[in-house]
């Protein structure tokens, strides 16, 4: 059978039939390609689209709010969230529910309806504190699970707590800088397409790695300041067991709030609610008493109505004015200026309004900024009221801070005003926000709202009000070691009830600032209600000394005269009372590097020390799991900018 | 392809220089360029996998490399006189498989020897050209002519008795390409007009006779194939998923690696029956156009050893392999693309799968040794 010519030309012609059929039938699926890839490719490329690419609302991680050194007073921590599958938990499932509701402190009837609302999936408790985490593991029941949710940490707890405010439940900011720069620090939610695989899980092509975090709010106190402010006036509150006290400091060149502290207070890490969470220091208005003395006689000194030789008869301390009388604590005779400053006479100040007049009276106070707003922008931020005297006894009363009301920041603001030479500048409680990805999109600079008094004027204030502190009522504000000035005001409250005077509710102040020949700060402190003792240079001047004396040793301020004051360690708010010796040690690793900071050695140590540490060197800090610090980045040693991000991964103990 | 380790064999007289002067050097850089394409990719299908198969593919590859030059080294006599043996062993493997085979996703496909596993049917595509090769050989030595009807019975027999075999594990791909891999043969061999007129009625007869008797999966598969879009979700996913891969990958392609069809897992059996589309997915209706030219150049080339082959041996065992090559790749594409019901065939060298690697490479073993004896005599 081998190569016949029949048999060689049958073998040609059948190959070649065969060759163009399998032409043909590859011509056949060609053209089907050039159908589905050609043709149809849009609708197709379209319809793979469709199934695979689903867009994702990537809400980015809160912002941290800072003091004015980089200080965390709040960020974003991971926390457990705990659910259950009720098809996968026990068959008898009462008991078992019983027991988780215990340990997270839920009410148990409450949990067994949303489990027997059906479904796959019910939130038994957000947010939990790792040591519910904890137990809540150690139940082992199977069907409870674990989701990570942001959970917004306040490393401080009280420090700040009125003007920092806090979040909600869904994450939302309720209070304070919370609430007023909630967008900022919320971040652009951002649509991130990401894919989806075929059975529906989700997966980030790219996930948004540093971008994705709000704004960072900085906010102009001082930790250490703030820490100090808080503990005297709120133990200035107990002695004088009083109803609520406030602080403000502030910054007389700047306007910038350098502590603003309200007593009682409240930890804005636990559930919280009522009165304590009220940021009366700048929300509150009260009738503020003899320390508007001070801008009646300056608006006496600008209007030329009254001099530093001038003398004034104080009646013996009681004074009639069309029906009323006036009184004064300690009744004197003649004084000038300066002493009815120092000895707070209410019926020479009356005198020294009834000569500048109701119009100028009113004038002045307006130009110090009283009945206008501050312009913090926090809600319900009052005026307060400064109504024009039309009776002649409101005249003589609002001489001396009676018929008027102010806020405890107003009230501070008008004496800056006096501190730097009679301008009025805008109290600011926030000095920066940057957002990582848009840079800075508020920077504060000091705003003048207008001159309020001529800095003659001011500076003859400055120099009655020096007398004051060493000579009148206000000597316990006196300093070891710089000169200061003040005013001390003890005001009459208005009983709600009867709508005359209370016999005993006072409204105690005392406000100054120092030192006296440049001052550096000025500290506002006022108790409400002070029991006992109520005079305003007890109760409120203490603080001020306090207050005052620590602002300006840890500013490294120069004694007014003598030797330097010695500077004491600045004191640190830690989240534990008691640090961790390693604590320390983690410290020293830190060194600051060419205005960077070296990222301390943290392994081992417990979360929140690790946190702690890295505030203190101006980091911020991530953690991921629960324990102490297993892994780092960046590495311990790596050089790198105030404010970075560091990872910590934390495992169990042991 | 390992062609040249072939150098030293012991083939006919004269063996060494005549292996190398006459070897099908065509067909072995196609088969190489397409199996490399092939791992390629493979490796861009199997990011999702948790095991790199393309690694195991290449150490298939290499096997079926060895098996297919020892091939090339036997007297092409020896499968002329092994036919029978070969394909009665084949057929007692699948009455094994019916009896003790492995149960895998509801079909005994598997044998089990060790630590190996095989799929036999596999071998019976090859077993069956072979057989026929021998009787057609045989019998045109006898009588000369066209076949009529009545001489067609036994090549008919030698086709139908694995064919049924396999449709019974069942593996309905499998057994449609032997069927097919038969009919080629015959065909070629030659059948009058009259004779051929009278299967095409009786195969048209028989399918809607044997329509009742499909499996329920089966006949789904085919309605299917008639409406995909009824049933997206359901029995249509695989073909849909399939057709949007293809048609996503529009001009050019998204890019090796890039495919989000095989990434996501939309694809079904994207290693193995659906590997076309996660090609075409991925390069695009040019990368199609390519690599089917691939296939048909290596057809071709094939069917050119098959004409020039010295004796009715030589040429029915090479047009069976040939045969076997084409029908696969034009069934698998066809299924990829659409023009097909799902049925399970792989795409050979691109398909990931020991047995079918294997096969195809001693399949191109057999097709080497009739490209190099064609002038001895």
């Amino acid at each position: 059978m081998a190569g016949g010519g029949r048999s060689t030309r049958w073998v040609a012609v059948r190959i070649g039939a065969v060759a163009v059929a399998a032409v043909a039938g590859f011509a056949v699926v060609g053209a089907r390609a050039v159908q589905l890839q050609v043709v149809q490719s849009e609708k197709l490329g379209a319809m793979a689209r469709d199934q695979y690419v689903r867009e994702l609302d990537w809400k980015p991680r809160r912002g941290a709010i800072t003091d004015r050194n980089g200080a965390v007073l709040a960020q974003d921590v991971e926390a457990d969230s705990v659910f259950v599958d009720p098809e996968e938990l026990p068959e008898r499932r009462g008991p078992a529910l019983a027991r988780l509701a215990k340990v997270l402190s839920v009410e148990g009837k409450a949990l067994e309806r949303k489990v027997a609302r059906g479904g796959r999936f019910a939130w038994v408790k957000r947010r939990i504190s790792p040591d519910e985490s904890a137990a809540v593991r150690a139940l082992r029941i199977p069907g409870v699970g674990f989701a990570k949710e942001s959970r917004r940490y306040y490393p401080r707890r009280e420090l700040a707590a009125q003007l920092v405010g806090f979040v909600g439940d869904d994450g939302d900011g309720l209070e304070g800088v919370e609430r007023l720069f909630d967008d900022a620090l919320s971040g652009e939610a951002s649509r991130v397409p990401s894919l989806r695989d075929a059975r529906g899980v989700m997966l980030l092509k790219d996930a948004p790695e540093r971008a994705i975090e709000g704004a960072r709010v900085e906010l102009t106190i001082d930790q250490g300041l703030q820490l100090a402010a808080e503990r005297a006036l709120s133990r200035a509150v107990t002695q004088a067991r009083a109803a609520a006290g406030m602080l403000v400091a502030l910054d007389p060149s700047t306007g910038e709030v350098l502590a603003l502290a309200n007593a009682p207070t409240f930890n804005p890490n636990t559930p919280r609610r009522g009165e304590v969470l009220r940021n009366r220091a700048v929300l509150d208005s009260f009738e503020p008493g003899s320390t508007f003395k001070v801008f009646t006689l300056v608006g006496a000194l600008d209007a030329g109505v009254l001099r530093a030789g001038d003398s004034f008869y104080c009646e013996k301390g009681s004074w009639r004015v069309g029906q009323n009388v006036l009184h004064d604590s300690h009744p004197i005779g003649w004084a000038g200026p300066a002493k009815i400053i120092a000895e707070s006479s209410n019926i020479c100040a009356a005198k020294v309004g009834q000569r500048l007049g109701r119009e100028r009276l009113q004038r002045t106070l307006m130009a110090f900024g009283f009945g206008e707003k501050v312009g913090t922008d926090l809600p319900a931020e009052p005026r307060g009221a400064v109504p024009f005297p039309r009776a002649e006894v409101a005249l003589a009363t609002m001489s001396f801070g009676h018929g008027v009301t102010a806020t405890p920041l107003q009230i501070t603001a008008g004496v800056a005003a006096i501190a730097n030479g009679g301008t009025l500048l805008r109290p600011q409680l926030v000095r920066r926000v940057v957002d990582p990805a848009r840079g800075p999109l508020l920077q504060a600079a000091p705003v003048a709202v207008r001159r309020a008094a001529s800095p003659s004027a001011a500076a003859q204030m400055a120099r009655w009000m020096e007398g004051v502190v060493t000579e009148g009522t206000g000597k316990r504000a006196r300093l070891d070691g710089w000169r200061a000035a003040g005013k001390t005001g003890t005001a009459q409250k208005v009983d709600p009830l009867s709508g005359g005077y209370s016999a005993d509710k006072r409204f105690s102040s005392f406000v100054g600032f120092a030192p006296a020949e440049e001052p550096r700060i000025v500290i506002g402190v006022f108790i409400d209600e002070p029991r006992g003792e109520v005079m305003g240079g007890e109760v409120a001047a203490p603080v001020f000394k306090e207050v005052a004396e620590h602002a300006l040793r840890s500013m490294s301020v120069r004694p007014s005269g003598g030797d330097p004051a010695p500077r004491e360690p600045e004191p640190v708010a830690a989240a534990d009372e008691t640090p961790l010796p390693s604590v320390e040690q983690a410290l020293r690793t830190a060194r600051p590097d060419r205005g960077g900071v070296a990222v301390p050695v943290l392994e081992g140590l417990p979360a929140r020390a690790a946190l702690q540490v890295l505030e203190r060197v101006e980091l911020l800090g991530e953690t991921a799991g629960t324990g102490l610090v297993s892994r780092q980045a960046p590495a311990p040693g790596t050089v790198v900018e105030p404010g970075t991000r560091v990872r910590l991964t934390l495992q169990p103990r042991g | 392809m390992a062609l040249e380790i072939s150098l030293g064999g012991a083939g006919g007289p004269g063996a060494p220089r005549r292996l190398v002067a006459n070897a099908p050097w065509g067909v072995a850089l196609l088969v190489l360029g397409i199996s490399a394409l092939g791992v390629w990719n493979l490796a861009s299908a199997s990011r999702s996998a948790h095991a790199p198969v393309w690694i195991a593919q290449l150490w298939w590859m290499g096997a079926g490399s060895v098996v297919a030059a020892a091939v090339v080294m036997f007297d092409d006599r020896t499968f002329h006189r092994l036919a029978w043996v070969f394909y009665f062993a084949v057929v007692a493997l699948l009455v094994l498989v019916l009896l003790k085979g492995r149960w895998v996703m509801g079909a005994r496909r598997w044998l089990t020897f060790g630590p190996v596993n095989f799929q036999p049917s596999e071998l019976a595509k090859i077993a069956v050209a072979m057989a026929l090769a021998r009787w057609f050989h045989e019998d045109a030595a006898r009588r000369p002519g066209p076949y009529g009807l009545l001489r067609l019975a036994v090549p008919i027999g030698i086709t139908a008795l694995p064919a049924l075999l396999i449709k019974r594990q069942p593996d309905l791909g499998t057994a449609l390409v032997v069927v097919a891999v038969g009919a080629t043969v015959i065909l070629f061999a030659g059948v009058r007009w009259k004779a051929l007129a009278a299967l095409g009625l009786a195969a048209l007869v028989g399918a809607v006779l044997v329509w009742p008797h499909l499996q329920p999966y089966q006949r789904k598969r085919v309605e299917t194939f008639l409406n995909p879009e009824g049933d997206v979700r359901g029995a249509g996913y695989h073909a849909t998923q399939s057709i949007i891969a293809v048609g996503s990958g529009q001009g050019t392609g998204k890019g090796w690696g890039q495919g989000t069809q095989s990434l996501l897992s939309f694809l079904p059996e994207q290693h193995t029956d659906f590997i076309f589309s996660v090609w075409a997915e991925e390069h695009g209706f040019l990368g199609c156009l390519f690599l089917l030219a691939l296939y048909l150049a290596l057809v071709l080339a094939a069917l050119g050893i098959a004409g020039n082959a010295r004796d009715r041996f030589g040429h029915l065992l090479a047009v069976g392999i040939t045969g076997m090559l084409f029908w696969q790749a034009a069934i698998n594409v066809a299924m990829v693309i659409g023009l097909l019901p799902v049925v399970g065939v792989t795409l050979p060298l691109m398909s990931y799968g020991g047995s079918s690697v294997l096969t195809v490479f001693f399949g191109l073993g057999l097709l080497a040794n009739v490209a190099v004896r064609r002038f001895v005599n």
